[in-house]
């Protein structure tokens, strides 16, 4: 008898533990099948698939996956940009207008032809919703006009070398203009389509969202209609998964094909493992301290002299093995990747204890101080900001700055940086654009209309001796000629570097890792994150 | 006895609104004490930067309002059944509220189904076996229950059942290869058996078993725990020694009478683990990949999403109150010799 209901339980787990292929029928059904689906395991966080409103880091993702710009970045670099819908682009003598000449043969998801007309109501969608993230992107357009059916003319409210790559981000998507009016689309304020665009797309993209459900899954379906060679993988997930280690786990029993919220220590469990390839690309993730001049907040951390000490105390070598393989320090603020940037000399301009202690004891502090270092519980791409702190912390202690770590949930860092409310503290930026210009916000500048975001934060005042870097940073924002802007871009950076209240700690690669014997060409680009468009099935 | 328990329904019914009230309240008040506000974290650097959307922002979302008004404003949507709009996700927060329930109700319910058979399992077979090697085997068992923090049990059993066996998958409710579910209840397992689709019912079955084992295992250690000592004590009554003196077989003596009798005292902490098994949720929930109420709510706390902040604690309020009522009706089923006033 006890054998009989032993064997009988044994039966009913077995049935469950190996029932694991399941077949069709109900409203659920299988769907496509499997060689043809690509399952990328990761951490998005997206609150909103609607282009007019992503701002998150795998907004692109979606938005390259399911939609077309007129510019998209060309795949590989670091948001070089490529004609996409647009043919090409005439500029006028102002630098001001642009006339962009669309291509004929592009055809929406719906069948519609994508015309001018789509691309101004586009645009004009999202210049009438100023309480959006995407808003600040766009608003450099003073006006868009359809001049006949495949050419559109764009006028800019002042001379902008970045225009072009701007255009390259989810702010500049094209929609389906018929379709989205349809649902609640408007091109003169007052959009109610958001919560139809949160449940599909309406794009020329060679994807289709089919469906998404927050914080579970998005399922992305070849466009039949897609106007490009299109791949051979019919259907994408991606799938929500918040556990790194349950990533690696699906990794290695195939539930996924990529697993993308990695990062170079929890990569190397995956070290050796048959069929799986570890990589990483390049991402325009800077971490950096931020040293307030406001007086009020602690005089000593907003003394000049102690803000070069902390940078001449810091062990740059250290935070390259924070970040990994494929790390960087930048000079100051500008990437690797973008016009003329500089990275720090680590021979020259490294680690200097004796210089620091020096510039310590002439600022009045020879025997150190107390300060407060404030970080989020948070990680950018992998990189713990808390480690970040730990390390900043005993590297101070050497020129006896006694550092106390506060740590904070991240909502709790950005609203003491609002109200200027810490002397110091870690953070991390992630452009918009992939542009030169979209990093003058390190610029200094506290109030007015060239007020910019660390030079508000950091209470750091335009002077007569940092004007220069103001002026500098102008020439560059209007400069077509590459070669003359990453001139400019060079004598910025050197300029900036001989007074700033940051510390700029490093610049790290993004790790993840897939399966190799399903996948071929994955190419990792930080804009869009994994080029779906390229992506091949084996 | 029908009238009186109706009576009491009722009663308990228009005391729950009173406490939903205060909730509400308390939740609004304590969500606006927080030093943070809804801009910093749901605006990017740059948007926040931006005069123009940050003003835009406020004026969208009523920020600028006292928080009286603020509440009074909720308050007033909230009788005309329109919990507000999630700051956070720009939808509707019962949309959100519904869209992510089935799923938590699906997992608490197995847990709970778990937690609920092998807890007065083990502790019947630990009052029956009272200090011999299976009851100490039991007893350890329990005492983990109760003692594992979740996110550590999570982890390990993943790292064994997922990692090493490959018995189970490592997160989600359903594997995306081969089901996209849409329509239905939204609880995969009752969808799939609605469906007739057995295939779908096996694979969201797997996908339960783990959290629903990490999530139920502390309810089922304080649900054994609590079996056994009540049992050990009515086992030790003499109506018992009295069935056995009448010649009684010792499976009946514990089963008809000694397990009668030590069921108020499992029923109520029955439903104190089911709440504290919404409490646990959060992390498991996380762990797992699994898309429920926990990880809404944790967002939309650290996101200062006040409307769904809101929605979410009279939703699990709710459900506290509902279960406690559960409770207090089950007694009177349980033992009629209670009366309900």
């Amino acid at each position: 008898m006890k054998f009989r209901r032993l064997l009988a339980i044994m039966l009913v787990l077995a049935l469950i533990a190996g029932c694991n292929r399941g077949g069709g029928g109900g409203n659920a059904g299988s769907t496509t099948p499997e060689s043809s689906t690509v399952v990328i395991g990761l951490q998005s966080d997206l609150v909103t698939i609607d282009p007019g409103h992503m701002y998150e880091p795998y907004a692109n993702m979606v938005a390259y996956a399911a939609y077309d710009m007129l510019y998209k970045v060309e795949p590989g670099t670091m948001g070089t940009p490529m004609p996409s819908v647009a043919k090409g682009v005439e500029i006028d003598d102002s630098g001001t207008v642009y006339t962009f000449a669309l291509r004929e043969d592009v055809v929406f998801a719906s069948g519609n032809p994508l015309t001018a007309a789509d691309v101004a109501w586009s645009f004009n969608r999202v210049l009438g919703m100023p309480e959006s993230n995407t808003y600040s992107s766009v608003q450099i357009v003073a006006n868009v006009e359809a001049v006949g059916d495949y050419s559109v003319v764009v006028t800019l409210n002042e001379r902008d070398a970045s225009f072009l790559v701007k255009l390259t981000s989810n702010a500049y998507c094209i929609l389906d203009s018929e379709v989205v009016k349809e649902h609640g689309g408007s091109d003169a304020g007052g959009d109610e389509a958001k919560a139809w665009l949160d449940t599909t797309s309406a794009g020329s993209g060679p994807y289709i969202i089919k469906s998404w459900t927050p914080k579970e899954q998005l399922v992305l379906e070849k466009n039949p209609n897609y106007w490009r060679e299109a791949g051979n993988i019919d259907q994408i997930i991606l799938r929500e998964m918040t556990s790194v280690d349950a990533q690696i786990t699906a990794l290695q029993n195939g539930e996924i094909d990529i697993a993308l919220s990695l990062n170079t220590e929890t990569a190397k469990q995956l070290a050796g493992v048959a069929n799986v390839q570890i990589a990483s690309g390049d991402t325009a993730l800077i971490t950096f301290l931020v040293m307030s001049r406001d007086e009020s907040m602690s005089a000593e951390m907003s003394n000049p002299l102690v803000q070069e000490a902390v940078r001449l105390a810091l062990d740059y070598e250290g935070y390259l093995v924070l970040g990994g393989e494929g790390s960087t320090v930048p000079l100051n603020f500008v990437q690797r990747g973008f016009s003329g940037a500089l990275q720090r000399d680590l021979d020259a301009q490294g680690r200097d204890l004796e210089k620091a202690k020096e510039l310590m004891a002439q600022a009045g502090y020879p025997d150190g101080f107390d300060i407060t270092l404030t970080c989020a519980t948070n990680n950018s791409e992998g990189m713990e900001w808390t480690l970040v702190a730990q390390k900043a912390a005993a590297d101070l202690a050497e020129i006896g700055i006694n550092v106390t770590i506060e740590t904070l949930e991240t909502t709790l860092v950005y609203e003491k940086m609002r109200n200027f409310a810490m002397p110091f503290y870690v953070m991390y930026w992630s452009p918009d654009y992939y542009d030169i210009n979209n990093q003058f916000a390190f610029l200094p500048g506290r109030e007015g209309e060239r007020a910019t975001a660390y030079g508000n934060r950091a209470a750091w005042d335009i002077t007569e001796d940092n004007a220069v870097l103001r002026e500098l940073a102008d020439q560059i924002a209007v400069e077509t000629d590459e070669a003359r802007r990453a001139e400019l871009a060079v004598e910025l950076q050197q300029k900036y570097a001989e007074d700033n209240p940051l510390a700029f700690l490093l610049q790290h690669p993004k790790t993840f890792a897939y399966r190799s014997d399903r996948l071929a060409n994955v190419i990792y680009n930080d804009l869009c994150k994994i080029e779906l468009v390229e992506l091949r099935a084996k | 006895m029908c009238l009186a328990l109706a009576r009491f329904i009722v009663r308990r019914l228009f005391l729950m609104a009173a406490l939903l009230l205060g909730v509400s309240l308390v939740v609004f008040l304590i969500s606006h004490l927080v030093p943070s506000n809804p801009v910093a974290a749901n605006l990017s650097q740059t948007a926040m930067n931006n005069p123009d959307t940050v003003a835009a922002y406020i004026a969208k979302w009523g920020l600028d309002k006292p928080v009286h008004e603020q509440y009074l404003l909720y308050m007033r949507n909230l009788l005309k059944g329109d919990f507000g709009t999630s700051i956070r996700t720009g939808r509707p927060v019962l949309d959100d509220l519904l869209h992510y329930f089935p799923a938590t109700l699906e997992l608490s319910v197995f847990a709970m189904v778990v937690a609920v058979i092998l807890g007065i399992l083990f502790g019947v077979l630990s009052a029956v076996f009272k200090d011999q090697p299976l009851d100490l085997a039991l007893r350890t068992i329990s005492v983990s229950g109760v003692s594992l923090p979740s996110f550590w049990f999570s982890l390990l059993i993943m790292s064994v059942f997922c990692g090493k066996l490959k018995w189970f998958p490592s997160g989600g409710r359903i594997n995306p290869r081969l089901f996209n579910p849409t329509g239905g209840t939204g609880i995969y397992t009752l969808d799939a058996i609605m469906w007739g689709n057995w295939g779908m019912f096996a694979d969201s079955f797997r996908h339960l078993v783990l959290p629903g084992l990490v999530l139920g295992f502390f309810t089922m250690g304080l649900i054994a725990r609590q079996t056994r000592s009540n049992l050990l004590e009515a086992m030790s009554m003499d109506y018992i020694r009295t069935a056995r003196s009448k010649g009684m077989g010792e499976r009946r003596v514990v089963a008809r009478h000694a397990l009668n009798n030590a069921l108020i005292p499992i029923i109520t902490v029955s439903g104190m683990g089911f709440c504290n098994l919404l409490g646990g949720m959060v992390f498991v929930e996380k762990i797992f990949s699994w898309p429920g109420i926990g990880q809404y709510a944790y967002l939309s706390a650290t996101t200062l999403d006040f409307p769904a902040i809101c929605g979410v604690s009279l939703f699990i309020a709710s459900t506290y109150l509902a279960i406690n009522l559960f409770i207090d009706i089950m007694y009177g089923v349980v033992d009629p010799r209670i009366r309900y006033q």
